[in-house]
């Protein structure tokens, strides 16, 4: 049988971690279980070993690294540097590439991949985001060390794979795992492509209320324009407080929003000035805030655990773009 | 010539539930009352959840004066008024107890509707309004009625040449001869404070515990006593609920319970309870004698008397209703998928469209909130939001007054008494954790929820309210130096600023 490279979520589940990484198991486990989640596949970790074999890496990242002087940061950034030029240099193998970019097309035209009619956005878009495949992933918080690129469209599609693959590489990883003791340990990472969703609203669920830590009470953040304002924080949410026992409402903080990032035409984002009328506005209503928080209840009771969940609302319609435990209750 | 207006209460705590059905027709029922036609033009302003009451400087001068003078004149008129008050807050209180325990999730939305409208229609609005006259125009603001009773005591204590404190005097006076829910409130908790006193095992479970283990420990060891408190706790958890609550904690009065054992005070509690309205009543039979009162003008104090008795029982009443009103509230919030505070900013008239056929605008209700002015010439009220609230008050003119500098403050004694302290300014609940024993208190006006504040205060100030005022009557209870009606001391000092507060001649100084 002949080697996977790639899988769309609908055939990966939680215990796929070691083959799509963290991020495209949860991913691949909310699609088999009917949450919403924009469409997208993972191309998986043995893909990049492939890579690697293939080429000359195999052996020159191993070296760039014993060069390494741990003690000394520029001696890490250049190593870091150095690795990231040699990947994209190199050249994805032709069956590799063709697959990716096949599967790319399917995303749009092949039913199996929800055939519904997607939302009003333009031209075809993916996020492209690196998925540890580490053991301990979940504990040393891996996710933020890797990378995410929005608004990435056929043309870049595959320098931004490699851009995933060298994420690998970047100083903090590598000193990362020098600390760790993980220096000679093997490491892959898989990559997630999935549909953009140009979202109107977006914003954070905490399933359990991480200030008070109510065990009753989720909290949900929402904000116009795309979700990436809120996580870096370069916007205030509105934030609602629900009691999961009844679906009653219990707080509304309304955050008037002056600015909203969006997509923009081509590639990459943009702030935008809201609505005069609409900036004093509350982002969902009452009927959307229940809808959401009974898809987030959902997918806390799928996981066992309290989670913190990114989502989007676009045409109508909420989106679960990741979900992961949350660590600090 | 244009009108200028004035703020004659600034509410900490008021919604649209509460203030619309009493001012959607407010100039009509006082007309109705006998109360002239002085009151039809009113102006609430919204601001967060505080809201400003605001008249015609010149209508509203004209309109208590008539009122004080048509009083004075026919005493008959504001004892009719006071026993209508009575009624319709017992009334209310009575309708709203039969709703307390009810099950809403169990009402159709009509049926919601129907015990909204009750409620706040008819039993709020009529028990609200009737006490508009006398408990608050006659008195209000400008201290009208209270100031002629002061002056009349003045010339009786002058003509009788007796050494006798003036406000002292008043204060016995004017203090309720019968119970109201606060009396009875500590009447049945010192019963039970004494059962416990009794019990030296229940007693010492009291005194070790935290407040909030002791209803589990005596559930165990004393499971008839824990039920006594329970149902104590759920009798009056309201008490202290104003307009939007919340109410009492749970270990609420295990924590007084405790304080009573530790201080040792529980027998002089008792001792003042069980005399306390004979002596009231005595106090007032010597002084009208001494002072030779003739009956006309015991009926006046008399009058006054049961104005302050009325003014804390009808907010009593208004509180539990309140109280039960919001479980009303919650269940149509659930419903509507809305917060109780946006559900709070209904106009009543919209209630039927958003429990009917679910239309309402969720931004508007927020709007409201944050910042919206209601206008009511006596017909339904016109509301205002955003820009179009800030666009209609810069049309108008209010009075304005350099309070930069002002050293000395006027008002009015309610318990005299002197003494120097740090000024702590509490408006809300929010405010009591800021306040040391020993301060002073300074409110725009007190309330129930502030009476844990008020208990640690060396003196109270407050900016409106006269004798029969919240303030004034606790004071008197707790014998605490206190000013009231200064109108601007709020504004004019800050927290820890240190003052003198001379109660004997009403005076605050900012030291």
């Amino acid at each position: 049988m002949p080697q996977t490279f790639i899988l769309p979520f609908s055939k990966i589940s939680k215990r796929d971690v070691k083959l799509a990484g963290g991020k495209g198991a949860s991913l691949g486990e909310m699609t088999q279980n009917k949450i919403p989640v924009p469409p997208g596949f993972v191309i998986l970790a043995g893909a990049f070993d492939r890579f690697l074999a293939e080429t000359d890496l195999k052996a020159d990242i191993p070296t760039q690294l014993k060069k390494v002087n741990y003690k000394d940061i520029n001696s890490v950034e250049k190593a870091s540097k150095t690795i990231h030029d040699l990947i994209h240099d190199e050249r994805m193998p032709k069956d590799l590439q063709l697959l990716i970019l096949g599967e790319f097309k399917d995303l749009w035209s092949n039913p199996a991949y929800a055939p519904r009619k997607l939302w009003a956005s333009a031209g075809k878009f993916v996020a492209v985001r690196s998925s540890a495949t580490a053991e301990d992933s979940s504990t040393a918080s891996w996710a933020g060390e890797l990378e995410t690129y929005l608004n990435t469209t056929e043309k870049n599609l595959l320098g931004r794979v490699k851009d995933c693959w060298s994420s690998l590489f970047t100083p903090r990883a590598i000193f990362y795992r020098f600390e760790k003791g993980l220096r000679n340990s093997k490491v892959s990472v898989a990559v997630v492509i999935q549909q953009m969703v140009d979202s109107e609203i977006s914003g954070i669920t905490f399933t359990v209320h991480p200030v008070t830590k109510n065990k009753n009470q989720m909290i949900i953040e929402a904000g116009f324009g795309l979700g990436e304002a809120i996580v870096s924080g370069q916007i205030t949410p509105d934030s609602y407080v629900v009691d999961k026992r009844d679906f009653s409402i219990i707080d509304i903080n309304i955050a008037e929003q002056k600015k909203m990032l969006v997509k923009k035409p081509g590639s990459g984002n943009v702030w935008k000035d809201v609505h005069c009328r609409r900036k004093e506005c509350q982002k969902l209503n009452g009927q959307q805030i229940i809808a959401l928080a009974k898809l987030c209840l959902q997918i806390e009771k799928h996981y066992g655990k309290p989670q913190d969940i990114e989502w989007a609302f676009a045409g109508g319609k909420f989106y679960i773009t990741q979900s992961r435990p949350i660590t600090t209750l | 010539m244009k009108k200028t207006w004035f703020v004659a209460e600034s509410i900490p705590t008021m919604n649209y539930t509460v203030m619309l059905p009493v001012f959607a027709e407010y100039g009509r029922f006082i007309a109705r009352q006998g109360g002239g036609d002085y009151f039809n033009e009113v102006i609430w302003i919204f601001r967060d959840s505080n809201a400003d009451l605001c008249y015609a400087r010149e209508d509203f001068e004209t309109g208590i004066n008539f009122l004080l003078k048509k009083a004075l004149k026919n005493p008959a008129w504001p004892e009719k008024l006071n026993q209508s008050i009575f009624q319709y807050a017992k009334d209310y209180f009575n309708f709203a107890k039969k709703l307390e325990n009810k099950d809403f999730s169990k009402s159709s939305n009509s049926q919601l509707l129907k015990i909204y409208w009750r409620l706040v229609m008819n039993y709020q609005r009529k028990s609200h309004n009737s006490g508009q006259i006398t408990t608050w125009l006659i008195d209000a603001e400008k201290n009208l009625f209270s100031n002629h009773l002061l002056n009349l005591l003045k010339e009786k204590i002058d003509a009788s040449r007796q050494k006798v404190n003036l406000a002292e005097t008043f204060a016995w006076l004017t203090t309720p001869n019968r119970p109201g829910f606060l009396d009875r409130e500590s009447r049945e908790f010192l019963k039970i404070a004494g059962i416990f006193n009794r019990d030296k095992m229940a007693k010492k479970i009291v005194l070790v515990n935290e407040p909030a283990r002791i209803s589990s420990v005596l559930k165990l060891k004393r499971p008839k006593l824990e039920d006594l408190m329970r149902r104590h706790y759920k009798k009056y958890l309201w008490i202290y609920y104003t307009y939007q609550g919340p109410v009492l904690e749970p270990d609420y009065f295990y924590e007084i319970l405790r304080g009573i054992f530790k201080t040792g005070d529980l027998k002089k509690f008792q001792v003042q309870r069980a005399g306390r309205f004979k002596e009231i009543k005595k106090q007032r039979a010597d002084l009208f004698k001494k002072l030779k009162f003739s009956r006309a003008e015991i009926r006046f104090f008399d009058i006054a008397a049961d104005i302050v008795y009325l003014k804390a029982f009808r907010k009593d009443c208004m509180y539990f209703g309140s109280y039960v009103t919001d479980k009303v509230s919650k269940e149509i919030a659930r419903r509507l998928n809305l917060t109780l505070k946006q559900v709070r900013y209904f106009a009543y008239w919209e209630m039927k469209d958003a429990l009917l056929k679910n239309k309402f605008k969720v931004d508007v209700l927020n709007q409201r909130y944050k910042f919206s002015v209601v206008y009511t010439d006596s017909f339904r009220p016109k509301i205002y939001t955003g820009k179009a609230a800030q666009k209609f008050l810069n049309n108008l003119r209010f009075e304005k007054q350099d309070l930069t500098e002002i050293k000395e403050l006027k008002g009015l004694t309610a318990y005299p008494g002197k003494v120097k302290g740090i000024v702590k300014i509490i408006e809300t609940a929010d405010d009591l954790k800021k306040m040391n024993q020993g301060d002073i208190l300074l409110s725009e006006t007190t309330y129930p929820a502030l009476v844990p504040a008020m208990k640690k205060a060396a003196a109270i100030v407050t900016n409106v309210g006269g004798l029969t005022c919240h303030a004034a009557i606790v004071a008197r209870e707790l014998k605490i130096p206190c000013v009231i009606g200064t109108k601007i001391a709020t504004r004019v000092l800050k927290d820890g600023d240190k003052v003198e507060v001379d109660a004997n001649e009403g005076w605050v100084r900012k030291l």
